[in-house]
């Protein structure tokens, strides 16, 4: 039994009684479908993804902006109604999912440009195309040498972590960073933290865990979550902060 | 694939992802469509421009709206950050108490306000032209009145709907059904209930050791939970924390309801979380400040889940059974939390309690501003209790309005105290100092003119509440004193239509409420205060100057139906003022009119020896109340004991010569002793002392009430 009522597929022709003046088929298309919420979740994760250290201290403002920007591009559909003619939901949603990452790259770009967090935002600047976000890897760095700088940093973060109270009194979650670090393969070390914080390579971690049958789905859900808790718990004591600033500052050089 | 896997397919989110909203899951419809909301944001920006000289937005919302109203709130943040607004978020799901944003920030988001203690003294010392708070809290909890900054209502999400509480109850019957084979998700869902319902997502490591559970074993079991939308992660970044919810508080608290519907529900439930507790982890520490805060302020729901057995004196007893390990939690924390928990103490009447922690607070940080203020804040609540307290009240405020000189709040704080404790040229001086900083300050100027009411000085009153008037007609402080200026001035119609004006605002305000129960009763009429006092009751269940209007109501209706002959009826009446008075005793055991009004009521009951001991014990610590020392001299006098009474009566006479009351209480004695000269001597005397005051029509009312029937009295002798 469904629990809880919450997404409703709409039809081609809610979207065009919308896009005709009808505020009940908007509600159709926007709200009880939850493509508003949808199209907002969306575009944090994509930011968030790009964004996965930096972002930490600016994380609310893009959520918001995330909610003004879809906001406004329903309603400036709404204005330009004549000129949209869509041929199917898929056309439909295509075109929000398209238009909106570039909205927001000029709303953050516009917001952020008087914040401290200018190196946020020249890093969204940086690429133009903002729906197919990943972290860096070694073709978007210049040198190998600064690739090895970072791994290193990231090295020694998760060696200290390693040995930190909070993970050498709970045995599983030291196991699960064991396990993590062996197999995040080419990643290295940064692609085990960049995983933790935000989930970045998600699916080969996985795919990883179960090729050495270390795979059990809510073992591995749950773990992971208590191990990113306890990575940030790390980087609030005085040495993990060390280690925070240190990755921070390497990833806007 | 079917035709809604190619639709579900077409979103990057899955529904769990979206039951989630800033951080933590929140169940409701939606229930406005976009447009609708994009003109909402547009009048709110209006509100907020609106408020020039700073203020707050207040939004208070239904169970229902809680999802509606953040979608709303961060569309409103997204607009006002592309209009350079500098916006702070409060993380409502970690922080149990409000921290000052940073200089540059002129908005201050703060979701469910009225859970945290410190947001008056938050307010006011960060609120000045420019800057702005929004405000959103459950309808039934904003205590708006009690604000003291300017601010604009939006009310557009106030709308309760009683169908959510069918859909609510259909999901956790549904929930229930699902977890009643598995015993671990059972007890950890229940355990999340039991916080969730107050607001209080569980830290996972505090769960695991509630349920005498291995993390390790218990986390697998969460997330199939978690799966199932049974439970729910929540991971904030700020601070850190792993927490678990219900899929929202309106669920969990239905939870609760369904659960007290078999056996109530008490604090013997919280009392194996909070054994637990380590008060070194943050997470922990904040969760058993959230809850006690939220206890404190849900008084509706502590009563509907509990009925009386989850009242202000069982937190208090609680408190004091588990008070090493919750000295311990506040000691552990940071300047903020010592506030708060002092703040909590205090409302709890353990002000010894709360003073050591504050005490304790400014040992570590003398320089805080925020623990400075609140030691006056606090000394001058203790002295209600405690007189002896007043000295160091006085140097508390003159200390903190030393180091925060132009805080406004403080110094009208400051001559609120003074005018209490009888310094009406103090309080003058002081309320003159906060109108200087800002002279248009309606709370000021209403400050001024309650206390001017307090002391009869009708037509000073009435200067500041035109002053007011003028400013801000639609202030519930100034509709409320205007009301009692008309009804001290024998204008009842007017009196009734204002505070009529404020129900229409807010059908459960207290203060109109208890002043139309008030004057109902001045009146003789019964039936209207009774209804007036029980609806302010059934808001709010613990306020207790309600409960005493409620008290001294019943016993002088049963004096009245006695006069009139009825016995039975007034037994009926005093039994029933007693039981009120007893709760009230509950609630603040050493409130010095709670007592004098029991004792009232143990004279007219015959049981005057138990009066006259509560009253001597009362003396002793307030030697100054003249109620109780005029009811120990008619105690002493029904007694017979004629020197005794004189004695006392001698007491109020050497401090206010003007004591008419004393004056007929001699005369009606002298009468009795067949004494009538010197009764007409003390009438006489109570005719030249009323002609020289100018008493409010009550009072006077009053006094020829007591005139007539000594009188009345007089002739009956004299006849005879």
């Amino acid at each position: 039994m469904r629990k809880y009522a919450i997404k409703n597929p709409f039809t081609i022709d809610d979207v065009k009684k919308w896009l005709g003046c009808s505020r009940e088929a908007g509600t159709v298309v926007w709200i009880n479908s939850q493509f508003f919420q949808a199209m907002v979740k969306t575009i944090q994760k994509s930011v968030l993804k790009k964004e996965y250290i930096a972002i930490i201290g600016t994380y609310k403002d893009i959520e918001n902006i995330a909610y003004d920007t879809v906001t406004s591009v329903h309603m400036e559909m709404k204005q330009k109604a004549k000129e949209l003619n869509f041929e199917n939901i898929y056309a439909f949603i295509g075109y929000v999912k398209k238009t909106i990452p570039f909205r927001i790259k000029d709303h953050i770009k516009k917001i952020l440009n008087d914040t401290s967090n200018t190196n946020s935002l020249e890093s969204i600047n940086d690429d133009e195309n903002t729906s197919t976000m990943d972290i860096p890897d070694e073709t978007s760095i210049d040198k190998q040498q600064e690739v090895n700088d970072i791994q290193k940093i990231a090295d020694d973060c998760l060696n200290d972590f390693e040995n930190s109270n909070q993970l050498q009194s709970t045995k599983g979650l030291l196991n699960r960073l064991r396990l993590l670090r062996k197999i995040s393969g080419d990643r290295g070390a940064i692609g085990v933290i960049a995983f933790l914080l935000v989930n970045e390579g998600l699916t080969d971690f996985r795919e990883n865990a179960k090729k050495i049958n270390q795979y059990d789905k809510d073992v591995w859900s749950s773990y992971n979550r208590r191990l990113k808790n306890s990575l940030g718990n790390f980087f609030e004591t005085q040495r993990g902060r060390k280690h925070f600033l240190n990755l921070k500052e390497f990833y806007y050089e | 694939m079917n035709k809604i896997d190619e639709f579900d397919n077409n979103f990057d989110t899955d529904e769990v992802e979206l039951l989630y909203i800033n951080d933590r899951p929140v169940w409701g419809p939606d229930i406005y469509d976009l447009e609708t909301v994009v003109e909402f944001r547009n009048n709110a920006i209006e509100k907020i421009n609106s408020l020039i000289n700073g203020g707050a937005l207040i939004i208070p919302f239904a169970k229902n709206a809680e999802r509606s109203v953040l979608i709303f709130l961060n569309i409103l943040t997204g607009k006002l950050l592309d209009l350079k607004y500098k916006v702070h978020y409060d993380q409502f799901l970690c922080y149990p108490y409000l921290n000052k944003p940073l200089p540059e920030i002129n908005i201050w988001r703060i979701h469910h306000a009225p859970r945290y203690k410190n947001l008056n003294i938050m307010m006011e010392n960060w609120i000045k032209p420019g800057s702005i708070a929004i405000l959103t809290g459950l309808d039934e909890l904003f205590d708006k009145d009690l604000l003291k900054i300017p601010f604009n209502i939006f009310s557009e999400f106030s709308i309760p709907n009683v169908q959510f509480d069918q859909e609510i109850e259909n999901a956790l019957m549904s929930v229930l059904n699902e977890i009643k084979e598995n015993n671990i998700t059972k007890k950890a869902h229940h355990v999340v209930c039991l916080c969730d319902g107050w607001g209080v997502p569980l830290p996972f490591d505090l769960l695991s050791k509630i349920l005498d559970q291995d993390p390790d074993t218990l986390s697998p079991v969460i997330e199939r939970a978690y799966q199932k939308e049974i439970l729910f992660w929540i991971e904030p970044d700020r601070p850190p924390s792993l927490l678990v919810s219900n899929v929202s508080e309106a669920y969990a608290l239905q939870y609760l309801k369904f659960l007290s519907k078999e056996k109530l529900i008490s604090l013997n439930d919280y009392i194996s979380i909070f054994e637990v507790i380590d008060c070194k982890i943050q997470d922990e520490r904040y969760t058993a400040l959230k809850l006690i805060q939220s206890w404190l302020v849900n008084t509706k729901i502590r009563y509907s889940i509990s009925s009386e057995k989850f009242c202000i004196t069982q937190i208090k007893e609680f408190i004091l059974k588990n008070w090493n390990l919750l000295k311990k939690i506040a000691f552990s924390g940071n300047s903020i939390e010592h506030l708060v928990w002092s703040q909590c103490l205090a409302q709890v009447n353990m002000f010894n309690y709360s003073y050591e922690i504050l005490e304790s607070g400014l040992n570590n940080d003398p320089k805080n501003i925020f623990l400075n203020q609140y030691k006056a804040h606090l000394l001058a609540l203790w002295c209600r209790v405690n007189p002896a307290k007043i000295k160091n009240a006085h140097t508390a405020f003159a200390e903190a309005t030393n180091i925060c000189k132009n805080n406004i709040w403080l110094w009208q704080a400051r001559g609120d105290f003074e005018a209490k404790s009888g310094n009406r040229m103090g309080a003058e001086t002081c309320f003159k100092k906060a109108l200087e900083i800002d002279p248009k300050n309606i709370h000021t100027l209403a400050a001024r003119a309650d206390m001017n009411l307090d002391y009869g000085l009708l037509d000073r009153a009435e200067l500041d509440l035109k002053k007011a008037d003028i400013i801000d007609s639609q202030n519930m402080y100034i509709k409320h004193l205007k009301g009692r200026l008309f009804f001290y001035q024998g204008k009842w119609h007017d009196a009734e239509q204002e505070w009529e004006k404020m129900l229409i605002s807010n059908k459960q305000h207290p203060f109109a409420l208890q002043s139309l129960g008030n004057m109902a009763r001045e009146r003789g009429l019964w039936d209207q205060a009774q209804v007036y006092l029980n609806k302010a009751l059934t808001f709010d269940p613990e306020n207790i100057a309600v409960l005493l209007e409620i008290g001294v109501l019943k016993r002088k209706w049963g004096q009245f139906e006695l006069d009139m002959g009825n016995v039975q009826k007034a037994k009926e009446f005093f039994s029933s003022s007693f039981k009120i008075l007893q709760k009230a005793k509950m609630l603040e055991p050493e409130n010095p009119k709670v007592i004098v009004e029991i004792s009232s009521l143990d004279r007219l009951l015959g049981n005057i020896e138990t009066a006259i001991e509560r009253l001597e014990k009362i003396l002793l610590v307030w030697p100054n109340n003249i109620h109780a020392r005029h009811l120990l001299a008619l105690c002493f006098a029904d007694q017979g004991l004629y020197i005794e009474m004189e004695t006392q009566f001698k007491k109020i006479l050497s401090n206010n010569k003007k004591n008419i009351l004393v004056y007929y209480s001699l005369a009606r004695i002298n009468i009795i002793k067949n004494n009538i000269s010197r009764a007409k001597e003390y009438l006489r005397q109570a005719d030249r002392i009323e002609q020289s005051l100018n008493l409010p029509i009550p009072k006077k009312i009053n006094t020829l009430i007591e005139k007539n029937r000594i009188l009345k009295l007089m002739n009956k002798n004299e006849e005879l």
